[in-house]
């Protein structure tokens, strides 16, 4: 699904130069469950929104589906964006002067569905995470876990195919953060690819593939064994 | 239903009303004193091409020296101790001069007319006398009046009986004696009737032509201005017989009467019983001419009348003063309110910016669910357009009374509803650039960049 060849990522500011990624190859398949996982400013979040085509790259290649998505232009990384990935933040980023449910509607209105379409699809998804109580609620008005699982209805909207998740229970309580992975399992279940950025270890094993970064480079990229973390 | 982004901006624009008041108000500010201020020039251009477009300001005007300062008011009878009278038959110096369209005589006038009430006051005032007098020139004077008295009791009397005889309830009229090339030098021609020509200045008959307001104010309510030709009118002293009509032209012309300029009619037929001074008008029909004809004339008079007996006033040169300075105003007007109109230009795409920074992340956010570039300039401008449109339309309703009271101030007429339209699409179409910057700016941002952003 997903290949990053030779992948490099460099902030230039001025007298100093960040090389936020250096020759990251990569390579995701549909239906995996991977965890990027590194301490604070090692790359992680610069990977996942090079993954997301939310940041351009400064060197390599970035292949979905086996067309090059760095040369793709504008219009077209919006439309994979809208159609094919679905965010999941830290702090949520829901947009605090709509309500739940026109949150949940939003995405869809750029892929062009009708408002009787999107209304009834983002009730549908919000009562599936159990909101249906808070539809009509800004995001003020909830608490985080209610907020998390609003963006969680919103990354799903137009039923992605990848769902990238960075750091989704940093700003929860445990009981919350375990509620959102549950879902992000069961979403896993149902045949999406997630790919969730954390510095949780505990987290990072429930992912079935683990991929470590350590200053811009790839340190460790292993399938988690399930029977030895049970047991 | 509106899109959900459109949301946040209309919401947002809601939750900030005091800012976003604010911000209209400022264009509508900026709009309304540009867009006044181009109409004003507009209207004073206008203003200006019609009036030196117009005969008055393509003729020479040669009066004598007396007269010159004093040109635009009824000449007076001159007696024969003047060094210098001009006359109608001065016009001949049209004739060495092939620059000269038109020559002609039109000196103001006036028309008192004949009624009960006229006849009153004249009983009551003791007739034209007064002062300390001997008791010979009293008694003399006093017949002389109980005479007058008579005869224009009896000449209102046979007038009232007469249904072709119109004794007008108004006191008197203005109008202009003239000659008949007055009438083509202004186009004007008739809608009732005729103009009178060459043979009419020399008949003892007192012709009139009417401008058609005037003829409305003398016809009866209810019928048609066409049967006033033919009838007199009485005026203070003699008859007057209406042979023509005038087009409607919206100027003045409308209000004014016109008789043939009499001051040449042997043995003194006119009202001063002699000969009158006249101002002699001297039409071309290119304005650039009018230098050339000025010195051609000047020769004749000099010629004919001695050096210094006379002058030739050029009203079209004091008119340009006038122009220029009305046009350098009006242009120093337009300058400060588009100056202001910038500066509050300027000053709203600060803001907008700053609103639209505010917004930094959301721009992020709404990158990362699907909007591209061009959805977030479409976003962004939207909220620009509003606020100019609100703006714009504020500025129309401040631009009308602004205008008019600039264009009263500088004594032109209320000008055309197009120019202030022209000059609010202009300076709202500069608005609009300037807020549209911002939206450009904010629709190019890195997602990534955008997301980091704390707000």
């Amino acid at each position: 699904m997903i290949q990053l060849n030779g992948i490099s990522k460099l902030y230039d500011l001025g007298e100093t130069k960040v090389n936020a990624l250096k020759d990251v190859n990569l390579t995701i398949n549909r239906g995996e469950y991977v965890a990027i996982m590194g301490p604070s400013g090692s790359g992680k979040s610069t990977l996942m929104h090079i993954l997301g085509i939310l940041d351009t790259v400064s060197g390599g290649q970035y292949l979905l589906e086996d067309y090059d998505i760095t040369s793709l232009p504008d219009k077209e990384q919006a439309r994979i964006r809208n159609k094919h990935f679905g965010f999941i933040f830290q702090s949520f980023n829901l947009f605090p002067e709509l309500s739940a449910l026109e949150n949940v509607m939003l995405p869809m209105s750029y892929g062009g569905i009708s408002y009787k379409n999107r209304r009834s699809r983002a009730q549908e998804l919000l009562e599936d995470v159990g909101l249906a109580h808070r539809m009509y609620h800004l995001p003020t008005m909830m608490s985080g876990g209610e907020q998390q699982r609003v963006a969680i209805a919103r990354s799903l909207s137009n039923d992605p195919d990848l769902i990238l998740a960075d750091e989704p229970t940093g700003n929860l309580p445990s009981d919350k953060g375990e509620e959102i992975m549950t879902m992000l399992e069961k979403l896993n279940d149902k045949g999406v690819t997630v790919v969730m950025v954390t510095h949780n270890p505990e987290q990072g094993n429930r992912a079935k593939r683990k991929i470590s970064i350590k200053d811009g480079l790839l340190h460790k990229d292993e399938i988690v064994v399930k029977e030895a973390f049970n047991g | 239903m509106a899109n959900e982004s459109f949301l946040i901006i209309k919401r947002r624009f809601v939750n900030r009303l005091l800012e976003s008041g604010l911000l209209i108000l400022a264009v509508a500010l900026g709009v309304g004193t540009a867009a006044s201020g181009l109409s004003l020039l507009l209207h004073t251009n206008e203003y200006s091409e019609n009036m030196l477009s117009s005969t008055s300001y393509r003729e020479l005007v040669v009066t004598t020296k007396d007269d010159a300062e004093d040109m635009e008011t009824p000449v007076v009878a001159k007696g024969n101790g003047d060094d210098v009278i001009l006359t109608s038959k001065d016009l001949t110096a049209a004739e060495i001069v092939p620059l000269v369209s038109y020559a002609y005589i039109s000196n103001k006038d006036k028309l008192r007319f004949l009624n009960q009430e006229m006849i009153e006051r004249f009983s009551q005032d003791g007739g034209p006398g007064g002062g300390e007098k001997e008791s010979d020139e009293i008694d003399s004077q006093e017949a002389e009046r109980t005479e007058k008295f008579d005869e224009m009791q009896e000449s209102l009397k046979e007038a009232a009986s007469n249904p072709e005889i119109i004794v007008p309830e108004i006191e008197e009229l203005s109008g202009y004696e003239i000659t008949p090339q007055y009438f083509s030098a202004h186009n004007l021609e008739t809608q009732y009737g005729s103009l009178f020509t060459e043979t009419d200045m020399n008949s003892l008959s007192r012709f009139i032509v009417l401008g058609v307001n005037t003829a409305e104010l003398l016809s009866e309510e209810g019928t048609d201005i066409s049967t006033l030709i033919g009838k007199k009118i009485l005026s203070f002293d003699t008859y007057y017989t209406i042979i023509g009509i005038l087009e409607e032209s919206g100027s003045l012309v409308d209000d004014l009467y016109f008789t043939p300029d009499t001051g040449n009619v042997g043995n003194g037929a006119n009202q001063f019983g002699s000969d009158s001074n006249k101002q002699l008008r001297f039409t071309v029909s290119d304005p650039s001419d009018l230098d050339a004809t000025s010195e051609l004339l000047t020769n004749w008079f000099e010629k004919t009348y001695g050096e210094g007996e006379f002058v030739i006033s050029n009203p079209r040169a004091e008119a340009e003063r006038l122009v220029n300075r009305n046009k350098g105003i009006s242009l120093l007007i337009l300058f400060l309110s588009v100056a202001g109109l910038f500066i509050a230009s300027v000053n709203i795409s600060h803001i907008l910016m700053s609103r639209t920074l505010r917004m930094k992340k959301h721009v992020g956010i709404l990158k990362a669910l699907g909007a591209s570039n061009k959805d977030i300039l479409k976003l962004f401008s939207s909220e620009a357009l509003v606020i100019t449109l609100m703006g714009a339309l504020l500025g129309t309703v401040i631009a009308f009374p602004l205008a008019n009271a600039m264009e009263s101030a500088m004594g032109l007429d209320q000008g055309s509803w197009l120019y202030i339209g022209t000059g609010v699409l202009l300076s709202s179409l500069l608005t609009m650039v300037f807020s549209i910057i911002p939206s450009f700016q904010n629709s190019g941002i890195e997602a990534a960049d955008a997301m980091r952003t704390a707000v």
